[in-house]
């Protein structure tokens, strides 16, 4: 065993992004020495983790040192898809990336040009500054079909009770558990989401496993018997996509079994009698069929968590990813309401942005707030989907993913001829991704930031920027409290983090920009907090202090919610909106009701005969964040190959025994699998993981991504009506039949070696 | 004094943390760990039972060298569920006693 080596320096900072590649901010100390990283470890003191970390942080010295991490900006030499580049310098990208956008501009206007994050990471608001300060509107997530992650229930929140709300974890107090206002919640209902393996939103999931081990009962609604609902008072089987019929059913059950709390939804709520009246098209019979659970068991999760003071619900992607995601993260919204659960001590606290920092802005009030003045009306009104959808028009400041990328193929309602994407590997992440790839290659230009070489890049790049880890960044986060300081710990030659990047491109694109320094920017942007950047980074992050709107609890009853001051929420009528007004003002129907997938054993019986398991997608791994990490080896040894999770039975009907090499297929594409036996899912349904590409593989194969890609299985265009939700990653149908052969050259444990 | 590791198997979540710190702590290879984390699932009663239980290989030397600078090892360290312990294994018998579905890994160290 080595001796410990004693680092140079220790340098405090926390966790987001490239790295790790969560939204998660857990305080760490990365050891330096030599001026390398040497190792990274958790802050003990840290509120968010303390001291925890996962696997993919644990690795992050291999994640930084890779032999294949992108060192240099590399301009595009032979075609398109041959792998040849050019090593240029950052001068020259930069004046490429400046000239090759100001053409566009200058032809063809700015909206033109379309801005691309990906998953939920610090690259966002810098990437908004770029854009904005160019004058463009359309900032998106490309890939997303009906932006159906997050933020059908980002809206529907915003619409519905007028703010976020997440569990109550006690994430709000440096004492944690130990706060004397904290309370305990009694029953957390766990809603498409496996705590154990991923940490979502500014939510660090294990929070959920810690209140389980001090005493919260819980309700797992998951269609796989995970090792959380294995510890679960109660697991709900759903049938994928059912979850909106779920919801309803519960409120069924706690509206006629009078469980609600009458005097919160009588001073507190508006249109209850409506809903009561909508709900009776859901007895508990009925939603038992659609979902395939066991009706006793959805009248035991109604009262158990009716009954429970204070409650919570943790809810995951599968609320957006129904076919009418928005409906069901509205229905899933009155659950905690009617039960009297918002803004209480361990129940759902509003989370509003530590001192409302926004360095990754999620309201356009935020936006407008900070960057909004940099582009006229006139042109934010060309953000790609607010024509046909107010929702997005009105509460939401992205562009609309499936309407850009059938303006990309059809010139409509504008051409678009350049993109910029920072870290987001489209062609594996995508929903329909050859349709992403033939759209995207109309385009003129496309640069693309990243840390490692990827398909889209080989793909589609015409200019590749090598972006810094989260080692080498300085920066501010608030995604919800606390308020941290990122500090630079490393510098990796070439590598330049995404921050600087962007501001450099809006200063260029904007001589006028207030900031001349991301150093003035982070000052400025901390101004309600009291602190300056380098203030908060000694601190290292702050609280707000009691009594600030952005602290938790009864903000309503103080009247610390709304512009106005007065007592309520921040709604049209001041209460938690039931009978959504918004809605009714624009066109849609202001009360939930349930919508069957687009694709199912009762929506499209002939199909389904063709195509007869339902195919569950995108479940997470904690040695993976999306389309990343399968070339960390140490995590790679640990989950080597794509896995269909498959019933026993099924397989053996099949005739596929376990570990066999498997096509997965429907009408839209196929991809193999390694089949998987479990024993934990109902034997009609299947479920993988996603974002598989095999980064041995050659670069002008774009890494195997066909071979392996799940995405080619799910279409896009399937949005909601009002453009939010309905992607259909979680209940699509397939076959399952045995490959005559595995994959060519993926790696064996003795090629990982 | 002989020390130990104390494991909560009722709340390990299988999440791999244990395996990788101690890799990152020990600078070890691949195909080389100072703990591995082994999952059994069995017919209880009422319920099917999934549980995870670390075990610590023979590349384990109980991180002497942060217990000398006054830190737990890492494994214990960034515990996503802080299901170990560290400590003599006197008191740790102590916590085995109380708890269910709990063990101590004991050591000559
Ligand atoms: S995934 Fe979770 S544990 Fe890992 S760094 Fe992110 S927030 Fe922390
Ligand atoms: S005590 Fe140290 S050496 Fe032993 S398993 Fe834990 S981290 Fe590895
Ligand atoms: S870190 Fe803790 S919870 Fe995770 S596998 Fe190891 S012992 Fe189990």
């Amino acid at each position: 065993m080595k001796e410990i080596i004693k680092a140079d320096k220790i340098v405090k900072t926390i966790t987001w992004s490239a790295g790790p590649g969560c939204h998660g901010g857990c305080g760490v100390f990365i050891h330096v020495k030599d001026g390398k990283l040497i190792k990274m470890e958790g802050n003990p003191d840290h509120p968010y983790n303390n001291g925890r970390l996962c696997p993919r942080a644990l690795t992050i010295k291999d994640f930084i040192y890779h032999p294949d991490r992108l060192r240099t900006p590399l301009r595009r030499a032979g075609k398109r898809g041959e792998n040849k580049w050019e090593k240029i310098s950052w001068d020259e990208a930069y004046d490429m990336l400046e000239g090759k956008m100001t053409g566009i501009r200058d032809q063809y206007g700015a909206e033109s040009m379309i801005f691309v994050q990906g998953t939920g990471r610090n690259v966002g608001g810098w990437l908004l500054l770029a854009a904005y300060s160019y004058g463009s509107p359309n900032w998106l997530q490309g890939g997303l079909t009906g932006n159906s992650c997050f933020h059908p229930r980002l809206v529907c929140m915003r619409m519905t009770q007028g703010d976020y709300a997440v569990p109550d974890c006690s994430q709000f107090f440096q004492e944690r558990y130990d706060h004397p206002e904290f309370v305990l919640p009694e029953c957390i209902m766990i809603w498409g989401q496996n705590p154990a393996n991923t940490c979502n939103d500014g939510f660090m999931a294990t929070w959920i496993i810690d209140c389980m081990k001090r005493g919260s009962k819980t309700i797992v609604i998951d269609p796989i018997y995970t090792w959380v609902a294995s510890k679960a008072d109660l697991w709900l089987q759903i049938r994928p996509g059912t979850d909106g019929a779920l919801a309803l059913g519960l409120l069924h059950i706690i509206i006629n079994e009078k469980l609600y709390d009458r005097e919160f939804v009588e001073n507190w709520t508006h249109g209850f009698d409506k809903l009561a009246e909508r709900v009776q098209e859901y007895p508990p019979e009925k939603v038992s069929q659609i979902t395939w659970i066991p009706k006793e068991k959805i009248i035991e999760a109604a009262r158990l968590f009716a009954r429970s003071k204070p409650a919570s619900i943790q809810w995951g992607v599968p609320v957006d990813l129904a076919p009418e995601g928005a409906q069901v993260a509205n229905s899933v919204i009155h659950l905690w309401t009617i039960t009297g659960n918002i803004d209480v001590p361990g129940g759902m606290a509003i989370a509003r942005m530590a001192y409302d920092v926004p360095p990754y802005p999620m309201s356009k009030e935020a936006i407008a707030k900070y960057y909004g003045d940099v582009m006229p009306p006139e042109q934010m009104a060309k953000r790609i989907g607010t024509d046909v959808y107010p929702v997005a028009r009105e509460f939401h400041w992205r562009a609309q993913a499936d309407m850009t990328l059938q303006a990309m193929l059809t010139d409509k309602p504008y051409p678009i001829k350049g993109a910029w994407i920072a870290g987001n590997n489209i062609l594996t992440s995508a929903a329909n991704p050859r349709k992403y790839q033939k759209a995207l290659n109309r385009l003129d230009f496309i640069a693309i930031s990243d840390v490692f070489m990827n398909p889209t890049i080989v793909a589609l790049a015409d200019l590749v920027l090598p972006a810094g880890s989260m080692a080498e960044r300085d920066g501010i986060r608030a995604w919800w409290t606390p308020l941290n300081a990122m500090q630079k710990a490393i510098e990796v030659p070439d590598c330049k983090p995404d921050e600087e990047v962007c501001l450099e491109m809006a200063r260029r694109f904007n001589p006028d920009l207030k900031w001349k320094s991301l150093r003035e920017l982070y000052d400025d942007f901390l101004k309600p907090s009291g602190l300056n950047y380098d203030q908060l980074k000694e601190k290292g992050w702050v609280f707000p202090p009691e009594g600030h709107p952005t602290q938790p609890y009864r903000r309503h009853e103080k009247g610390l919610l709304r512009e106005d001051g007065k007592p309520g929420f921040n709604t049209p009528t001041g209460k938690v909106e039931l009978y959504s007004t918004h809605l009714e003002r624009m066109g849609y129907d202001p009360l939930p009701s349930y919508e069957e997938p687009h694709m199912s054993p009762y929506s499209t019986p002939e199909l389904a005969r063709k195509y007869p398991l339902i195919l569950s997608t995108g479940r997470r791994s904690i040695l993976y964040f999306h389309a990343e990490h399968r070339n960390i080896k140490a995590l790679r040894e640990l989950e080597p190959h794509p896995v269909l999770e498959i019933h026993p039975k099924t397989a053996a009907s099949l005739g596929i025994q376990d570990e066999d090499w498997v096509w997965v297929e429907n009408q839209h594409g196929r991809c193999k699998r390694k089949a998987k036996y479990l024993n934990g899912i109902d034997p009609r349904v299947v479920q993988t993981p996603h974002g598989w590409w095999l980064p041995e593989k050659k670069a002008e194969d774009l890494f195997g991504l066909w071979e392996v890609n799940i995405n080619q299985l799910i279409p896009d265009g399937t949005q909601a009506k009002c453009g939010f939700g309905g992607g259909q990653y979680k209940s699509i149908m397939c076959k399952v039949y045995k490959a005559e052969e595995g994959i060519q050259g993926i790696y064996q444990k003795e090629s990982l070696l | 004094m002989k020390y130990g590791l104390y494991i909560d198997y009722d709340w390990c979540s299988g999440c791999h943390a244990c395996e990788l710190a101690c890799k990152q702590e020990n600078d070890l290879k691949l195909d080389q760990w100072g703990i591995r984390v082994i999952e059994r699932t069995y017919q209880a009663e009422d319920k099917r039972v999934i549980e995870y239980i670390p075990i610590p290989t023979e590349y384990c030397n109980l991180c002497v060298n942060r217990i000398a600078q006054g830190m737990k090892p890492a494994c214990v360290h960034h515990c996503m569920t802080k299901c170990m312990d560290f400590g003599p294994i006197e008191e740790l018998s102590k916590l085995v006693e109380k708890k269910k579905k709990s063990v101590i890994w004991g050591s000559n160290k």
